[in-house]
Order: structure tokens, then sequence, then C-alpha cells
């Protein structure tokens, strides 16, 4: 579950990046955030991972209230949300296997776990078969696939895609948006943050605009409509 | 935790390896500065040692007049011994003098026949007068020259030992402070080495931080590597210097004996001697030092 409460976060007293946002994604949802550049989707991501501090309000995401969270706790809450991003955020220099490895080696798991549960979660994106493999050595689609693995490494409640579509060609966006589409029907809750109009028309799901800061409209089985 | 501290030690090594010339230069500039610490603890123990030699050799000769009746030279002696600043006092008969002058110059045969030529021994008799600290010296003499028993005293040979042993130990300051400046400015060079090297290494990661914050590394396991980094400088420079020490000192005691002569010092002893206070104490300095610097580069450029 995601609830926002009259969130506002600015930079500067006069600009806005959110302004009094109020939502509540229910567990097991698939949501849609859309909005053109500059309206604060980027930012609603940011604070979602306690990577930034709103200004006022109340944030509550899986059970943390991370308006009030410890930075002891950071860590802790971080694992328990998946996050993807448009430049797919892997280590050059290290393999796939490493690359999701890594993830798990940094929050102290043992090497026989590691051993059994990463081939595990790259079969769920398909890429069993290409784990020795560099992350320049694979497409646009792959590598996104790689970044979903590692998200889902921890088996997050929650995965949020920041423009996960963005640098990808239309049969790959397909590829990633069908993953997503199940990885949310194994009950993970998705909250897709996307200027891509195709993908949100092709999904069907709640969708949330975004303007200026403000949720100017939130529909269920939405369409893109700016 | 066991793991994740291994895990730990294993990056902060791979990127000591990894930024090998970086971990060079900051490791050499740490020996340098560790280096000079030992050269002036070894100007210490040089001069601590050479006063020490000439306090135990300097004393004053007081030469008795032939004349002098046994009564007052007696009472001289009791005059001496009875003031604070003397440790001791001893009567030596012409006799013993000119058997101790003889046996002196045994090899220089100028003298001898010299000696044999007269027919009086030339020597008076005296009272050795050793005090207990070389600065009593001048203060000792201004008082026998003060004293009633002037009369009977026909000279006071002596060097100012104090002479000797103030230009030792201005010289030996002279050293010390130089030396201090010279690790100071060396501490500070290394400060900022540390500080810079850490940052870099900051850098070069940048990427792989990111998704160790993406993907809920704990704030040690992230900042781990860097502080390990740090404590690996400082052990590595400690040890470096240690074995650097040993060296030098093994090469340089033939030298030194044939420079300083009677006044040489065992070194290698001084430092075997004081090894746990002086290297561990180096190895502490050098490891809060580096830990302190990389505490500076990951407040201003890691956010965790």
């Amino acid at each position: 579950m995601i609830k926002l409460r009259q969130v506002t976060k600015y930079y500067h007293p006069n600009t806005y990046a959110l302004h009094d946002v109020n939502l509540h994604i229910k567990d097991g949802e698939f949501v849609c955030v859309i909005g053109q550049s500059g309206t604060g989707k980027t930012t609603l991501v940011k604070i979602l991972t306690a990577e930034e501090e709103p200004t006022h309000g109340q944030i509550i995401v899986g059970g943390w209230d991370i308006t009030r969270i410890s930075q002891r706790d950071v860590p802790i809450f971080r694992r328990q949300v998946g996050v993807i991003y448009q430049d797919f955020k892997l280590l050059q220099q290290k393999t796939i296997f490493e690359n999701i490895a890594f993830a798990l080696q940094v929050c102290g798991t043992a090497r026989r776990v590691i051993d059994k549960v990463v081939p595990q979660v790259l079969k769920v994106v398909g890429l069993e078969t290409k784990s020795s493999r560099y992350p320049g050595q694979l497409s646009g689609g792959e590598q996104q696939r790689v970044g979903i693995a590692r998200a889902l490494i921890h088996h997050p409640q929650i995965l949020l895609a920041d423009e996960p579509t963005g640098n990808l060609d239309t049969i790959n966006t397909r590829e990633i948006v069908e993953l997503l589409r199940k990885i949310n029907e194994l009950g993970t809750t998705v909250l897709l943050v996307t200027h891509d109009k195709d993908v949100v028309n092709l999904l069907k799901k709640r969708v949330i605009t975004l303007d200026n800061g403000r949720v100017v409209s939130d529909q269920l089985m939405g369409k893109y409509v700016l | 935790m066991f793991l994740t501290f291994l895990r730990v030690l294993k990056f902060s090594v791979q990127d000591f390896w990894r930024n090998f010339w970086l971990s060079l230069v900051t490791v050499s500039v740490l020996v340098l500065a560790l280096l000079s610490i030992n050269i002036l603890l070894s100007l210490q123990a040089i001069s601590e040692h050479i006063i020490q030699v000439v306090e135990a050799k300097v004393d004053i000769n007081i030469m008795l007049k032939n004349d002098a009746p046994a009564a007052d030279v007696n009472n001289l002696k009791i005059f001496l011994g009875n003031i604070e600043d003397v440790a001791e006092v001893k009567y030596v008969s012409r006799e013993e003098v000119l058997e101790a002058f003889k046996i002196q110059n045994i090899d220089n045969p100028d003298i001898t026949e010299a000696l044999g030529e007269l027919s009086d021994n030339p020597f008076n008799n005296a009272l050795i007068v050793k005090a207990k600290d070389a600065q009593s010296y001048e203060n000792l003499i201004r008082e026998i020259n003060s004293s009633e028993y002037v009369d009977i005293i026909d000279n006071n040979d002596f060097s100012d030992p104090q002479k000797i042993i103030s230009f030792v130990r201005d010289s030996s300051a002279k050293m010390e402070a130089f030396g201090m400046g010279l690790a100071i400015i060396f501490g500070v060079i290394a400060l900022l080495i540390v500080f810079n090297t850490i940052r870099m290494a900051i850098y070069t990661h940048k990427e792989e931080i990111g998704v160790m914050r993406l993907v809920g590394a704990t704030n040690w396991f992230i900042r781990g590597p860097y502080v390990v980094e740090g404590v690996l400088f400082g052990v590595v420079s400690a040890a470096i210097t240690i074995g650097l020490v040993y060296f030098i000192l093994n090469l340089l005691s033939p030298l030194m004996t044939s420079f300083l002569g009677g006044y040489t010092v065992d070194l290698i002893g001084y430092f075997n001697q004081h090894c746990l206070i002086i290297f561990g104490g180096e190895m502490l300095g050098a490891v809060i030092l580096t830990m302190v610097s990389s505490g500076i580069a990951m407040r201003r450029y890691l956010r965790v």
C-alpha cells in the first residue's frame, strides 16, 4: 500500500515539484503515473524511495511511514521497494549474474543463497541463458530485464518503474510492459511512471495524471490524456 | 555481520590495488611523515645519550697547593661534600695523579721521556669533584672560589661542561624543531593526499555506490570500504616504516660508531626496547590521521 497525504515538495520557495498530493494505492494495484516533463513524476519516485524528503505531508509505503523513517532503517525499507530506471543503472564491468548478485552481496546474503536465488530470478525475466554476459553485450530490452531481475531479488512488495521503456524500441517496450504485468499478477504492487501513450493505453490500468506537481486526474481503467 | 565485514574488507583491498599508483603515493607520503618522526626520536636518543656521557665524564679537578695542611684539605673535602649539588668528592695524591698520567700516555714516548727527565713530580694533590648534574657546575665553581679554602687551591682546572652540554642541547633542539616541522608538513600533505585518494575512490565508484543505495546496502556497507581503506593506508605505511627504520639503522650503525666515537649509542637497542610504544603509537597515529581524512572526504562526497 502506498499512501500520500497532502504531500508537498519544493526546491525553492516558489518552485513546486509536488503540491498537495493525495494518493492511495492499494496492495496489488498497477498504477500508471503520467504527465509532461517537469511535472514532478521523478520527484514522486525519489520521495517514495526515501531519496528525498517531502517538504510537507505524510507518506506511507508498505507499512513504513517514510516521513519519519530513521537513516538506519532506510536501507531495510529500500529492500522492500524495487526500483527500475530508464538508464538501467547496471554496472558495466560486472556480468549479468554479478550485477544481480551484487544486490544481495551488499546486503550480507551468503554465497550459497546467492547462487540459488540469482538463477531463479533470471529465469523469471527470461535471461537464464545469458547470465555470464556483460550489460554491453545485451539489447536495451534485455538490460532492462536485468534491472527488473535486480529489483525483484529482495521480493519487494512494491515495484517502482521510472520511465522503464524510455530508451527502448516498440518491441522491447511491449516485452517489458508484459513482464511488469506478469509481476503485478504475482501480487506485487507496480507504479509505472511514464509518458509513453501507447504503454498506458495498452495496459488499461489506473492512470494518475500530474500537472505542475498536482494530481489533476485519477482514473480507473484510464487512458493517456494530457 | 562477519560476512559483511569480510566483503567490506575485500572491496577496500580491491580498491587499494585497483588504484595502485594513487595508493603508492599516499603510502609514500605517510611513510615520509613517519620516518621523520623516527629521525626525530633517534636524534633525541642520541643527544640524551651524549649529554649523559658528557655529564658522567666531566669533573672539576681542584689542584691543591703542595704545602696545604692536611687538616685544611680534609676540611675542604668535607665542605665540598656538604654542598647539595655535589655527587662525589675524591682525594687523589700527586703520586696517583702522576701514575694515572703515565698510564694515560703510555703510547706517547715523548711525554714518557720528558717525565723521566724531571727530578720532581710536576703534579699536585687534587680533589676531584663530580656534580649531580651538568647545570650545577657553574654554581659549584662560584662556591669554591668564594670559600675560605681558596688559599690552599693552586688552580681549578676544568673545561666548562655546561658549554658542551648546552651546545649539544641547542643543536639537538634545533634539529628536533626542524624534524618536527618536517613531520608536520608531511602529516598535512598525507592528510590532503588521503583525502584526495578517498575522494577519487568515491568518484570512481559513483555508479556502484548509487546501485548499493538503490538495492538497500546499509550505510556501514557503503562507507565501510573507504574507512577500511584509510586504515589500510595507515597500517601499510607503519609496517613499511618499521622495516625501513631497522634497515637504515643497520646500515648506519658502523658509520655512527666511527662518527660519534665514545658517544655512540645503540639505536637498534633503543628502538627494540621501545618498539611497542614507538611503532604502536605511530601506527595508531597514522590510522587516526587517515581515518579522519577519509571521514572528511566521505562526509563531503558520499551521501548515503
